[in-house]
């Protein structure tokens, strides 16, 4: 089954996100100026925020419950906003050593008592609740969870890794990359491969 | 506040390799398996508690353009704009997950409407749906310079 809709957009725009009820993506506007927008396929609503040009450069993008946004901002600010109230900020971190962040990825944490996933939108999920993982240019693999940042690992200091491994470079394509977190395991894309990691 | 982890407490546990200058351009994790789509249509998934990976794909018509679990055995995999994936696993009589069916659902309903459309239109996936985003609707003859023009386009949104 199939649904159409008809969407407003500019003709330069960038699709960031998509979570079954949401759509996110960032419109370029005339003089440097660009368009956040979000459309809910539910209320059929669409939220726009222009942004500036000191703005800076916005990397990443992912839909968070209660109608609110991550991004990071100029390679390494990570901030949390919200989809109304003129895109007020909630929250903001800067990724550790300011390392330019390659990869994201934004999960439930398993400890807390929210089973639900975070496209739902019928639930109350603080952000408290939420486990960011960043992956930064260098290798490591940061955690940022109830405002505290937590250092997990480089990929090239990990127990067991063979030394060839070490001497090769993991992000010199420039590729996209992607990092997904899951309980005890990470798994981690680079030009070689995809990295399974594994808490012990 | 800042808390450092020590490395070792996190282990190599496989590396799932990919052609050189194949970029893996879609990825999906849960507890069971890994799940990897690359540029060039390479599909292939990880089991991790037996350490085994099956190519199901070795190269597809167009890039993979997402992946997603749609339940712990069913993964969700979208071929460019052209088609749907869909793989369930299940265990065999050792224990072991194996493949048990794949379907694939067409995006287009014609490989003419396809064909049409294929360079301005492209796929998200989520849990539940795939949204189809076709940027040349409408009226954009002669005016692609003009980037604040803003216009009309269709989004179809399908149900898994």
């Amino acid at each position: 089954m199939r649904t159409n809709y008809d969407l407003e957009i500019s003709n330069y725009s960038v699709p960031f996100d998509f979570v079954d009820s949401k759509y996110l993506w960032l419109d370029y506007l005339e003089s440097s100026q660009r368009s956040i927008s979000c459309y809910n396929f539910d209320s059929s609503k669409v939220f726009s925020h222009e942004v500036r040009k000191d703005f800076g450069h916005v990397s990443h993008m992912k839909i968070l419950p209660n109608n609110r946004v991550f991004l990071v901002r100029n390679h390494s600010l990570c901030e949390i906003r919200e989809m109304e109230n003129d895109f007020k900020l909630v929250q903001s971190f800067y990724n550790l050593g300011n390392i330019e962040i390659l990869a994201i990825d934004i999960g439930i944490n398993s400890t807390s008592n929210q089973k639900e996933n975070r496209n739902s939108e019928n639930t109350l999920i603080p952000v408290d609740n939420l486990i960011f993982t960043l992956l930064d240019r260098e290798g490591n693999v940061n955690v940022w969870i109830n405002s505290l940042f937590t250092k997990k690992f480089n990929l090239f200091e990990m127990k067991d890794i063979n030394d060839e491994f070490k001497k090769k470079r993991f992000f010199n394509m420039n590729y996209p990359y992607y990092i997904k977190y899951c309980k005890n395991f990470f798994a981690v894309s680079t030009d070689l491969g995809c990295f399974v990691i594994k808490k012990i | 506040m800042i808390k450092s982890t020590k490395s070792s407490e996190y282990i190599f546990y496989s590396l799932v390799e990919t052609p050189y200058a194949d970029p893996i351009c879609a990825m999906a994790l849960n507890d069971h398996m890994l799940s990897l789509g690359t540029m060039l249509g390479r599909i292939t998934v990880y089991f991790i508690g037996d350490k085994r990976s099956i190519l199901l794909s070795e190269i597809s018509a167009e890039n993979i353009s997402g992946a997603s679990f749609e339940s712990d055995y069913v993964i969700n995999l979208t071929i460019g704009d052209k088609e749907i994936l869909k793989y369930e696993f299940g265990q065999n009589q050792s224990g072991q997950l194996v493949l048990n069916s794949h379907s694939r659902e067409e995006i287009f309903s014609t490989a003419e409407d396809h064909y049409n459309k294929c360079e301005t239109s492209f796929t998200l996936i989520g849990k539940e749906n795939v949204l189809v985003i076709d940027l040349n609707n409408k009226d954009l003859d002669g005016i692609k310079q003009n980037i604040s023009f803003l216009k009309v386009i269709t989004v179809y949104k399908i149900y898994l």
